[in-house]
């Protein structure tokens, strides 16, 4: 059985976010979502930069520049719209309607890569839509 | 990124506050709030295989960092420079960002050398991690027609990776 390189690191980073995304919601008791969100970029980019103490320099392209800068703005922008619906919502169903990005991210690939878009995917959207709705059609019944 | 935000949110910030008695009536604000990050992050976790063309991954995570900024910095201008402290909530951010950071490392190097749907829809999988968490930790529960909301966005994911 060969195993991908790309498969090792995508699971360790689900678990990650899987435990940074469980750790948002004990955080919220402590601040507000605005005052969070501030603290996250503050130590994102300390973080960051230990990170380049390990490699040999600073790489620069315009364009890759322009793309990760709006990499860090649109993962703000959902982590300010996470926190917030998480201080409001249900944490699993919050966690559950944002994760699915990936029909977003799948669509730009058909879009901007040609990446092709298989049966087996398009059935996956319609499951992901579908259970959009069932979990807001659900939300009542929730207990307590 | 100011008017982007809601407006009852005050200057000083929010303070937890708990849920009202009685639920307003229509699509609750916490569900647009989702679907608004749905849309943000299908961008966030596609522009970083564009972006990983022409830089290494160490590259791309401080540029990132740095578009964080875009959003933080309008953000505490209008906390007007005021940030709340908490002694346990700042040092919990301190290690989430660095592990955050990490699981970057980690998925930029994936996406570098596999494919974008296959790679984002596996990642979007970590809310199964915050469920088995929230049980464990938090006694969270779900009724039955909502495990299979669960169980369909997770087989979503899983043909996603076609």
């Amino acid at each position: 059985m060969v195993i991908e390189v790309w498969l090792l690191p995508s699971l360790l980073a689900l678990f990650i976010w899987g435990l940074t995304g469980f750790l948002n919601k004990i955080a919220l008791r402590g601040l507000p979502p605005l005052h969070l969100l501030v603290y996250g970029s503050i130590f994102f980019l300390l973080s960051a930069c230990v990170v380049q103490l390990f490699y040999s320099g600073l790489d620069f392209d315009p364009k890759g520049v322009v793309l990760a800068l709006g990499v860090g703005a649109a993962g703000s922008v959902g982590q300010l719209m996470f926190l917030i619906a998480l201080r409001d919502g249900p944490l699993t169903f919050v966690s559950m309607i944002s994760s699915l990005y990936p029909l977003v991210a799948t669509l730009l690939a058909y879009v901007f890569l040609s990446e092709p878009i298989s049966l087996r995917q398009g059935a996956g959207i319609v499951l992901g839509i579908a259970s959009i709705v069932l979990l807001v059609v659900a939300r009542d019944k929730q207990p307590a | 990124m100011t008017s982007s935000l809601p407006e009852d949110i005050p200057p000083e910030g929010i303070a937890i506050q708990q849920p009202p008695a009685a639920a307003p009536a229509g699509t609750p604000r916490w569900l647009w709030l989702a679907l608004g990050a749905l849309l943000a992050w299908g961008f966030w976790s596609f522009l970083p295989k564009l972006a990983l063309q022409s830089m290494p991954p160490h590259s791309v995570i401080f540029y990132e960092a740095l578009g964080n900024l875009l959003v933080s910095i309008p953000v505490l201008i209008y906390l007007r420079g005021k940030l709340m402290w908490h002694s346990r909530t700042v040092p919990m951010a301190a290690f989430m960002s660095g592990i955050t950071v990490c699981a970057f490392l980690m998925y930029f190097f994936a996406l570098k050398n596999g494919p974008v749907a296959t790679i984002v829809t596996l990642t979007a999988l970590y809310p199964v991690v915050v469920i088995l968490l929230a049980r464990i930790f938090l006694k969270e529960k779900l009724n039955r027609l909502q495990w299979l909301a669960v169980a369909l966005a997770v087989a979503a994911a899983v043909l996603l990776a076609g």
